[in-house]
């Protein structure tokens, strides 16, 4: 241990005499400060106009004025889709998802305008956020400290010597990664201070859930990540005859790693599973409210059913002697039918997707950077499932909005009366506002078993392979 | 070619030959060319058979309606539906008309925004911009990741490739000792070195060239008359981007460092240029114009009249709808046949002609946007050339924007073909369907010198970093 | 042949070589003595243009090796301590390759009898300089200088970790090269060596040429205690 820390010593003192490494290191904390800059500024834009807009979309649905409570399900409202604070470190898939939704009776509405519709292909490169530059070029930082932490010693000569004072290679290894973790934690103060003052500054309303939590896990991953990419670059540049070699195995490593596997995997996971087009979609759900799940219950038919049903139930020869409008029943029976056949549609839909996602959370056992990546967008509720959650509680709302509506509509008006029925702002005000909740960190940690695991057996994996090739290696090679 | 030159040529190619590691690298980017090249292909197939689909649907719908005039009247069903082909009260919000904007054959090749945006809508006479904003269902983790096309292949691996082969062009005979034995030759080092580049040059652009031809040949005719000039414009770019990057090699070699430099160098030239580069510009674009798509929501929402049955709003709406079309001022049948119609088709116009400022401002605000982040085209070639391939193929953000513009004028077609029948009680006959507007979308004609400025900019960058390296390299002494 | 005029070489306040008059004619194997750092390995590299002089000039043939770069090399060649080769490609393959930069082509034949009689083992010829010893490396040396048919050897320690028989072989072909004319100027450590094979020697201490006469004129006994003397003091 003592070898180590005094080996240690050393590492830090030359990597501080490196020009390129102190260079890359101010270029990343300037990164670093552009992207948790920009995040706060973009988070606290939208965060203001959602804010905005909701409130406003809240007094329109209340100031609607009297009308029939049909009419008022069709006017609907509108849920725009919350930042969380997290966002502004990670903005995962923000970009990809749908802002808002219109909420209306009938039709389940999709998310529209992403906003990386309104980049042209360059969105495609990618946006600084602070995830992007600890999960891409931290790596890369630690590639160009560490390549040459055991080459350099052979080449000069210096491993021999230490190795003839009797120093284990397991203990110089140690000391080693000991002094580039210690760097790496001492060049990322700034940025974590940075974090806690904007997460006090930014004290806005926030929808996520655990914040503590998340915010200590994701520290703990991000940590977990370099110190196993350190690991990594030891490892290699001890296996390594020279500094080249050990760079390019590392370089090339990194590049499979962050660029080709994460897209080639996306990109079969699409191939194997493919998503119908939207249009094909819709047509199909249209289909089946029509002529019923089965094809062969059309809606006329089951309309008959639940009049026969009824007129059966309550003893009555007419929809007229029911005590009830039979319109607003027919309505909200209409509608459920509508809900099972969306659920049936958006659960093959989702189910694709988790199929398709699958794939990568598979490919993160191999890949690291996969799993940091996914194990980061989902702890800062930044990831799909959090947008799919999101979908589901508001089409949950929207269900038990229109029912309300429905119902009013069967209890309070009369068979074959439209325009002559209204409610007012007392209805309105009994459908409460949408508030949205992130699901809690425990469902978050549940759905990423996979990418946890990777990262857990990779460091410990790349731990074991380390002292057991420094015991087995001797240090006259190279 | 003299004897000189041949020699480095010949040795330069069997010591390429010689290196297992080289071969490997050029067989596994191939393959990944042609998956590229499957992946491109399959998507553009999908969209295709999408809008063959969408086409078939359109024929139904009018085949349908044309039919019907040749219908006995004697059933219900029959009744209505010669109504819908023939009343315009019934037609015009429910005959619909698909505006697609079929994929560029090698859109295959350069994906660009295909996958983000929709590329067919279907348009009836009622509100536009109820029916423009549509989503195309996507994954997003697939969307994060992006694609893996020909361009992807190009720009990302294709540079990779070229450090791998020429960043110890010097340094490796350098740190080798070779490099005594070539400088007591009567030959200057820096000719050696121009030539070998050369010869790489030539190796790795032809490789990049075949791939690319593949690609062409394989998603579409490259000879056919409207796909030659962008095959060779293609063909052109890949050249160029290459020689961009071998200038940038040269520059890097003409410092005469280690080969751990000339690599770190390199590895941080392509990840400045791929990565941080536009990370930055992305954020830096969304914080300084700020889109605020949650205005245009409300354009999602169907709205309808406060109640129909009130008179005097009918009246209201009606008035106003003439300001805006004087048009149909002298008919008198206005407020009398068919009035709802009439007064509904008024009220989705004047609903179009109210927001119409607010679309505006979005699409010009996207517009500012690009022009902006273009004038930073100059120094980054990668996404200089990410651009011109989505030019030639033309799946770039200006052709989607210019596709909406062809819907708003198509959707005026549309509603004057109605509303011409409507406003003036006028049925719509068998022949008139022979009249229906047709969807026609205006060519791009600055599209072939956007491409060639592209060029331009990045032949100067290269003449730029050649210059530059030429004279570093001419201060060293042989 | 060689010769250089007042050459000096300082590294800022440091002096590698001082005011060098030197002059080597035809034929003459000239061997510099010295400790390290004693500017032996500078006045080579000045000769082969790696690095300017601070003052002063060397010339082969009368001609400046700083103005005439190109020209100079074509009848020079060079061997330093430890010859490195292209290690993936063959003897015979690095020897046609750095003649063809020289603009010289030979037949197969040619080249293979030229590494022959450089003296290496026949079955290595087609072997791959990965697997050579250095000493093997060395020779291949030999056979480029002498394929570029130099006028001028530039020897730096050629001889320094070869066992005595391959320094000897060494000194041989050194001797065959002399007959025909070539002259040489060769830096080295070893004292029997320069007495054998020199024709003139000269003795460098911190910077300064100290001593030089022609090794016939001296026994090795004499020429041992004079080299001691100047490093004692």
């Amino acid at each position: 241990m003592k070898t180590s820390i005094r080996i240690a010593k050393k590492e830090i003192k030359i990597a501080l005499r490196e020009k390129l490494v102190l260079a890359l290191s101010c270029i990343i904390l300037v990164l670093l400060g552009i992207s948790l800059y920009t995040g706060a500024i973009a988070y606290q834009q939208q965060q203001e106009a959602i804010t905005k807009a909701q409130k406003e979309k809240r007094e329109e649905w209340l100031g609607q004025g009297d009308k029939h409570p049909h009419i008022a399900a069709h006017f609907g409202t509108f849920i725009f889709k919350p930042k969380t604070v997290l966002s502004l470190f990670d903005f995962g898939l923000d970009t990809y998802t749908g802002t808002s939704v219109y909420l209306e009776a009938h039709y389940q509405h999709q998310f529209m305008f992403r906003p990386a519709q309104d980049h042209s292909s360059m969105i495609r490169f990618g946006e600084l956020s602070a995830a992007l530059v600890l999960q891409i070029l931290m790596p890369l930082l630690i590639i160009f400290l560490a390549y040459a932490s055991f080459t350099r010693e052979k080449e000069r000569g210096t491993l021999r010597l230490l190795s003839s004072q009797g120093i284990t290679l397991t203990s110089i290894a140690w000391g080693k990664i000991m002094a580039y973790f210690i760097i790496l934690l001492v060049i990322l103060v700034p940025f974590v201070l940075g974090i806690l003052l904007l997460s006090y500054l930014l004290k806005t309303p926030d929808t996520i859930t655990d914040l503590g939590i998340r915010i200590v896990l994701l520290g703990a991953a991000y940590m977990a990540y370099i110190f196993m990419f350190i690991v990594l670059s030891v490892l290699v540049s001890l296996k390594s005859s020279i500094s080249r070699n050990a760079l390019l195995t590392l370089l090339t490593c990194w590049i499979l790693f962050t660029i080709i596997i994460p897209k080639t995997v996306a990109n079969l996971g699409e191939s194997l599973y493919p998503l119908p087009s939207m249009k094909i979609y819709k047509e199909a759900i249209l289909k089946d409210k029509k002529d019923g799940l089965d094809g062969k219950t059309p809606r006329a038919v089951r309309m008959a059913q639940l009049e026969k049903e009824l007129l059966t139930k309550y003893k009555v020869d007419s929809v007229q002697q029911l005590p009830f409008n039979f319109d607003g029943v027919k309505m909200q029976a209409g509608e459920e039918y509508g809900d099972k056949v969306y659920d049936v549609h958006w659960g093959r839909l989702l189910d694709l997707f988790n199929k398709q996602n699958k794939l990568g959370s598979y490919a993160s056992l191999l890949n690291p950077y996969i799993a940091l990546r996914n194990i980061s967008m989902g702890f800062s509720a930044t990831d799909l499932n959090t947008s799919v959650d999101f979908q589901k509680k508001v089409e949950n709302y929207r269900r038990v909005f229109i029912k309300k509506m429905n119902d009013d509509m069967a209890q309070n008006s009369k068979y074959g009366e439209f325009y002559e029925y209204s409610v007012g702002l007392d209805m309105w005000k009994s459908v409460e506002d949408f508030e949205y909740n992130t699901p809690s960190i425990y469902a978050t940690l549940k759905k990423y078993t996979l990418e946890l695991t990777s990262l857990f057996c990779w460091t410990v994996v790349l731990i074991l392979l380390l002292n057991y090739i420094t015991r087995k290696t001797k240090p006259t090679n190279g | 070619m003299d004897k000189v030159t041949k020699t480095i040529i010949r040795y330069e190619w069997a010591s390429f030959v010689r290196n297992k590691f080289q071969l490997l690298l050029l067989a596994i980017i191939f393959l990944f060319g042609m998956y590229a090249i499957y992946y491109g292909t399959s998507v553009v197939e999908e969209q295709q058979k999408t809008i063959a689909d969408v086409q078939i649907i359109e024929e139904d719908e009018f085949h349908q309606y044309q039919v019907s005039f040749d219908e006995e009247l004697n059933s219900v069903d029959a009744k209505r539906k010669r109504d819908i082909a023939s009343d315009p009260s019934y037609a015009w919000f429910r005959h619909g008309y698909h505006a697609v904007l079929p994929p560029h054959k090698y859109a295959a090749l350069a994906i660009g925004q295909r996958d983000l945006h929709p590329y067919y809508h279907r348009l009836t006479g009622m509100s536009l911009y109820y029916q423009l904003f549509e989503n195309e269902i996507a994954n997003p983790v697939k969307l994060y990741v992006g694609n893996f096309d020909l361009s992807f292949v190009l720009i990302y691996l294709l540079p990779l490739l070229i450090i791998a082969f020429t960043f110890g062009l010097y340094s490796i005979e350098k740190e080798s000792g070779v490099l005594a034995l070539l400088r007591i030759q009567s030959i200057s080092i820096r000719k050696i070195i121009a030539i070998r580049l050369l010869f790489y040059f030539m190796l790795i652009t032809g490789f990049a060239l075949l791939i690319s031809l593949i690609g062409l040949l394989v998603s579409g005719n490259m000879f056919a008359d409207e796909n030659l000039l962008a095959a060779l414009l293609w063909l052109v770019g890949v050249i160029l981007y290459s020689a961009f990057w071998f200038g940038l090699m040269f520059l890097i070699i003409s410092f005469f460092k280690s080969s751990a430099f000339n690599a770190i160098c390199a590895a941080g030239c392509w990840l400045l240029f791929l990565l941080v580069i536009p990370a930055i510009l992305n954020v830096w674009m969304t914080t300084k114009f700020p889109v605020d798509t949650i205005h245009l929501a409300e354009l999602t929402r169907r709205t309808g009249l406060e109640n129909e049955n009130d008179e005097k709003e009918r009246a209201e709406v009606l008035s106003e709808f003439l300001k805006y079309n004087p048009q149909y001022k002298g008919s008198d049948s206005l407020f009398h046949n068919n009035e709802y119609a009439k007064v509904y088709a008024a009220f989705t116009t004047l609903k179009d002609s109210h927001s119409k400022k607010d679309v505006d401002a979005y699409s010009q605000l996207i517009s500012k946007r690009n022009q902006w982040v273009n004038q930073f085209l100059w120094i980054n070639p990668a996404v200089n050339m990410q651009d011109a391939f989505a030019l030639i193929s033309k799946t770039d953000l200006n052709t989607f924007l210019n596709y909406q513009f062809a819907l708003t004028t198509f959707h005026k077609k549309i509603t004057s073909f109605y509303f011409e029948k409507l406003f003036w009680d006028k049925p719509i006959t068998q022949e008139d369907y022979s009249k229906r507007p047709i969807f026609k979308m205006k060519e791009n004609d600055q599209r072939w010198n956007m491409v060639l400025y592209s060029f331009l900019k990045i032949v100067i960058i290269t003449f730029l970093f050649g210059i530059m390296g030429f004279k570093k390299m001419k201060k060293v002494t042989n | 042949m060689l010769k250089t005029n007042g050459l000096t070489k300082k590294y800022g306040a440091f002096t590698a070589l001082n005011a060098l008059d030197l002059e080597i004619g035809e034929g003459d194997i000239f061997c510099l003595l010295g400790a390290n750092g004693a500017g032996k390995s500078t006045t080579i590299n000045l000769f082969l243009n790696f690095i300017e002089p601070t003052s002063g000039n060397a010339t082969i043939n009368n001609l400046d090796v700083n103005e005439h770069a190109l020209e100079t090399k074509q009848v020079l060649s060079y061997i330093p301590e430890n010859l490195m080769l292209y290690p993936s490609l063959t003897g015979l393959e690095n020897l046609d390759f750095f003649c063809g930069l020289g603009g010289k082509s030979y037949s197969k034949a040619e080249l293979e009898t030229l590494l022959q009689q450089s003296g290496l083992q026949t079955d290595f010829i087609d072997k791959r300089v990965q697997n050579y010893s250095k000493g093997m490396r060395q020779k291949v040396g030999i056979a480029l200088a002498r394929a570029r048919e130099a006028k001028v050897l530039l020897l730096d320690e050629p001889t320094s970790g070869l066992d005595p028989k391959a320094s000897n072989e060494f000194s041989e072909l050194l001797l065959e090269m002399k007959d025909k004319g070539v002259t040489t100027l060769m830096a080295t450590h070893d004292l029997f060596r320069a007495k054998d094979t020199g024709t003139h020697i000269g003795i460098m201490k911190e910077g300064v040429l100290v001593e030089k006469f022609e090794s016939k004129d001296v026994s090795f006994q004499d020429l041992e205690r004079l080299y001691l003397k100047h490093m004692h003091n």
